[in-house]
């Protein structure tokens, strides 16, 4: 299960999570973030809520993470140790910015 | 279906048909009820107008009778009653003239020389004539009274010549003589010719007005001679206190009996003395007939006594008495100058026959009408039922033809729709359904219907068919996949160095886990554990994409870091998808036990030491195969001691969850490994297998499961 709640607000969008990013909720997140993005010169993901994220939940970041290097910045917030870990284990922190 | 009389009849014929017989038969059960109220109001109207008419007719005419009754019988009987009392007016006068000439003559009988008279002689009959009479034993030659009264011989024979009504006119005398002057001196002779001897004071008529002391009228009775009938009228002679004899007058009574006999039957007159006896009755009597026989006295019968009592003064008028237990017109009127009475009596039955008879043949118009109209009211009825039941025939005919054209098409759907599911052939819309109403409607969803089924099989039969064919390349995918990865075990058992065991479940038919090992010489072991993110077929493809590109580049005998290097940059050069590959590559060098490894973001690799545990080994990570171009991976290096066991695996394990999403985790996985740390990589292998299979119980495996375990014996054992 996964929620996802959206504010967009000057061209800078906040996504919160909340649940489980797997592969059935992964889906979700990618349509959310494929309407979200365009024009968007900011983006914020905000991690506080989210338990657990999958190799299909990394697909979708790397993919947002590199559209969002093309027109502006995409940070992390809130993340914690499990999904952080997974974020080291994946090699992830070194393309993503985790505040 | 239902069949009567062989004819078939349907659900909807049924029902129209039932409905056709319930109006038809609740229209004839009103109109019969209204007719038949009709008929009897009709019938008490001519009833209650018959029974008015009657009543009006009875009235009126009963009123008319008795106007026209009153009018006439009152007039006539005062008339009648005037005209005889006329008569013995006059008769009465002449009686009081007569007497006071005796009396005065009497009075003076010593002056008054006598005057001769003569017995009757044969000679005097046929004229007025006078001549004496004498008791028995009399001689009236010696009697004083007679000469003197014989001075009135000349008036009384001109009394009796004058008047039709005066029949005899006589003086009786006290001495036992008696002159008297008529026409009938013949008959008062015997065979001899010598008079008959004449009881005078025995007489009624000379006893009869002594006691009366006045005028005298005797009952009516025939003539002693003649057999006329009469009526004395006498009147006593007195000198003095000095009874000396009676004045008498016959009189005829013919003109009253003229209108007495009259009477005819019902209709009777009668004249009645001042005793109510009946002096003059019609012929047999009529109604009074017991009464005259008896003589008696009418005034005992209540009704008559108050009449009669009316009429010795004035004429009583018309009159209903009933006698006899009957209703009679009855008119009474006074003879003043007798004291008599003119009685008129009528049956009222009599002057009701002409309203009985009036009414009687009404009655029989009335009854004819009434039969006619009874017999056309028959008629009728009979006329409507034959109607009604003509009608009935004639409707449910009509109900019948015409619910069967309705029902027709229906019918013929049916049989269409029956049998195009039996053929498959498609429900077609006809010119025969169209009706223009509900069943056009019908026919026409029928056939978009039949349309739509067979689409919609066509279209289940494609699809179902599309899964069979994907699930049949499934299975036969996933047995591709299967034998893609290494297999066969134990995999090198020409090689006592090591012994390796590695596993695969896919959570779907096909995976995007898989492992590897190959010598890349004859002392090199090349060893992949790899994680495509993702599952299902598209991660299969990747999957089968990276293991051949790992593998032909670890062919070349590159260096684990270079290896990873060159195939991020091949997968990278076409990944439009963003997928990408976790791999943990090693190459053991079988003859010392060293291990040069790199991490493309995987699962920390678990080791164990000879003498120790399981144990995580915290390797270097670089960055996912296929997630950026131009990455660099670093390598690092391990030395194995015989009896060194590797387990490798995917986040399948440490991921697995139970119904309650808690994860298996790594501190589960290190215990089972731990709880078989001396045991065979296949045995070790099964133990993490049953416990994850323990932990996660009847929950859905999620991820791919996919285990290596290597176990390193040491070079010294193969030489």
């Amino acid at each position: 299960m996964l929620n996802i709640t959206k504010t967009i607000e000057d061209g800078r969008g906040t996504l919160s999570l909340e649940g489980r990013l797997d592969t059935m909720t992964a889906p979700e997140l990618e349509q959310v973030v494929r309407d979200t993005i365009p024009g968007l010169t900011a983006l914020t993901l905000d991690f506080a809520k989210l338990d657990y994220i999958s190799s299909a939940g990394l697909r979708v970041l790397l993919s947002a993470q590199k559209q969002m290097n093309k027109q502006g910045s995409m940070k992390l917030t809130n993340v914690n140790e499990t999904v952080l870990e997974i974020f080291e284990v994946t090699g992830f922190v070194d393309i993503l910015t985790i505040a | 279906m239902k069949k009567i009389f062989g004819i078939t009849f349907g659900g909807v014929q049924r029902k129209t048909l039932r409905l056709v017989l319930l109006v038809l038969l609740l229209a004839c059960a009103m109109f019969t009820g209204i007719s038949l109220y009709q008929n009897r109001q009709l019938v008490r109207v001519v009833e209650d107008t018959r029974t008015e008419q009657q009543t009006s007719i009875s009235t009126l005419s009963s009123q008319t009778m008795r106007a026209v009754i009153d009018g006439s019988l009152t007039s006539t009987t005062q008339l009648q009653a005037q005209l005889a009392d006329n008569d013995f007016l006059e008769i009465t006068r002449n009686l009081y003239t007569l007497q006071s000439m005796a009396q005065s003559l009497l009075e003076k009988r010593e002056d008054v020389i006598p005057q001769p008279v003569s017995p009757p002689l044969a000679s005097m009959d046929g004229a007025s004539a006078a001549y004496v009479l004498t008791e028995e034993g009399v001689d009236y030659t010696q009697s004083e009274l007679l000469g003197v009264i014989a001075h009135l011989s000349s008036p009384m024979i001109a009394m009796h010549s004058n008047s039709e009504k005066i029949d005899g006119c006589f003086i009786g005398l006290e001495d036992g003589t008696f002159l008297c002057v008529d026409e009938k001196a013949a008959v008062k002779l015997d065979e001899t010719g010598r008079p008959l001897s004449f009881p005078v004071r025995e007489r009624p008529w000379y006893t009869g007005a002594i006691e009366a002391d006045g005028l005298n009228y005797t009952d009516v009775m025939p003539d002693t001679f003649s057999g006329r009938l009469l009526v004395t009228c006498s009147i006593p002679i007195r000198a003095g206190d000095e009874l000396l004899g009676v004045v008498g007058l016959d009189v005829v009574l013919e003109s009253m009996d003229d209108f007495v006999s009259t009477s005819t039957e019902g209709c009777y007159a009668y004249v009645v003395n001042s005793n109510g006896r009946v002096i003059l009755g019609p012929e047999g009597g009529g109604i009074l007939a017991e009464e005259i026989d008896r003589q008696s006295d009418l005034r005992e019968d209540p009704a008559l006594l108050e009449l009669l009592a009316l009429a010795q003064t004035k004429n009583t008028g018309l009159r209903t008495i009933d006698l006899k237990g009957q209703a009679y017109y009855a008119v009474g009127a006074p003879m003043p100058s007798v004291g008599w009475s003119v009685l008129n009596i009528v049956d009222q039955q009599l002057t009701q026959q002409s309203e009985v008879q009036m009414l009687a043949d009404y009655d029989g118009i009335n009854q004819a009408a009434t039969a006619k109209f009874e017999d056309g009211v028959g008629k009728t009825r009979t006329l409507g039922f034959i109607l009604f039941a003509a009608v009935l025939a004639l409707s449910l005919i009509a109900a019948y033809i015409s619910t069967k054209r309705m029902v027709k098409p229906i019918e013929q759907m049916t049989k269409s729709i029956q049998s195009s599911s039996v053929s498959g052939k498609l429900f077609e819309m006809k010119d025969e359904y169209k009706t223009n109403d509900e069943i056009e409607l019908l026919a026409e969803a029928f056939a978009d219907l039949s349309k739509k089924t067979k689409r919609y099989i066509k279209e289940i039969t494609e699809i179902t068919a599309e899964k069979e064919r994907i699930g049949a390349e499934l299975s036969l995918a996933t047995r591709i996949q299967a034998a893609m990865l290494p297999h066969i075990f134990p995999a090198f058992p020409d090689r006592a160095e090591f012994d390796i065991y590695a596993s695969m479940d896919p959570a779907k038919e096909v995976g995007g886990d898989f492992y590897d090992y190959f010598l890349v010489d004859d002392d090199h072991l090349c060893m992949v554990m790899a994680d495509v993110s993702g599952k299902g077929v598209p991660a299969a493809l990747f999957m089968m994409a990276s293991k051949i590109i790992l593998q032909s580049c670890a062919m070349l005998g590159k260096a684990p870091a270079e290896i990873l290097t060159m195939t991020n940059q091949a997968i990278c050069s076409n990944n439009q998808e963003e997928m990408f590959v976790t791999v943990w590559v090693g190459v053991l060098e079988l003859s010392t036990g060293r291990l040069i490894a790199a991490n493309a973001g995987h699962e920390y690799p678990v080791l164990k030491k000879p003498d120790g545990s399981f144990e995580l080994f915290k390797d270097k990570h670089g960055f996912v195969i296929g997630g950026m171009d131009g990455i660099k991976y670093k390598e690092y290096e391990l030395q194995l001691e015989p009896g060194a066991k590797l387990f490798l695996y995917t986040d399948g394990v440490p991921e697995a969850t139970d119904a309650g999403n808690a994860l298996f985790g790594t501190e589960r996985m290190l215990e089972a490994l731990n709880s078989a740390q001396d045991k065979a990589p296949l045995e070790v292998l099964k133990t993490v297998r049953g416990a994850v299979d323990g932990f996660v119980q009847d929950a859905e495996q999620f991820d791919d499961l996919t285990m290596l375990c290597l176990e390193y014996k040491g070079s010294e054992t193969r030489k």
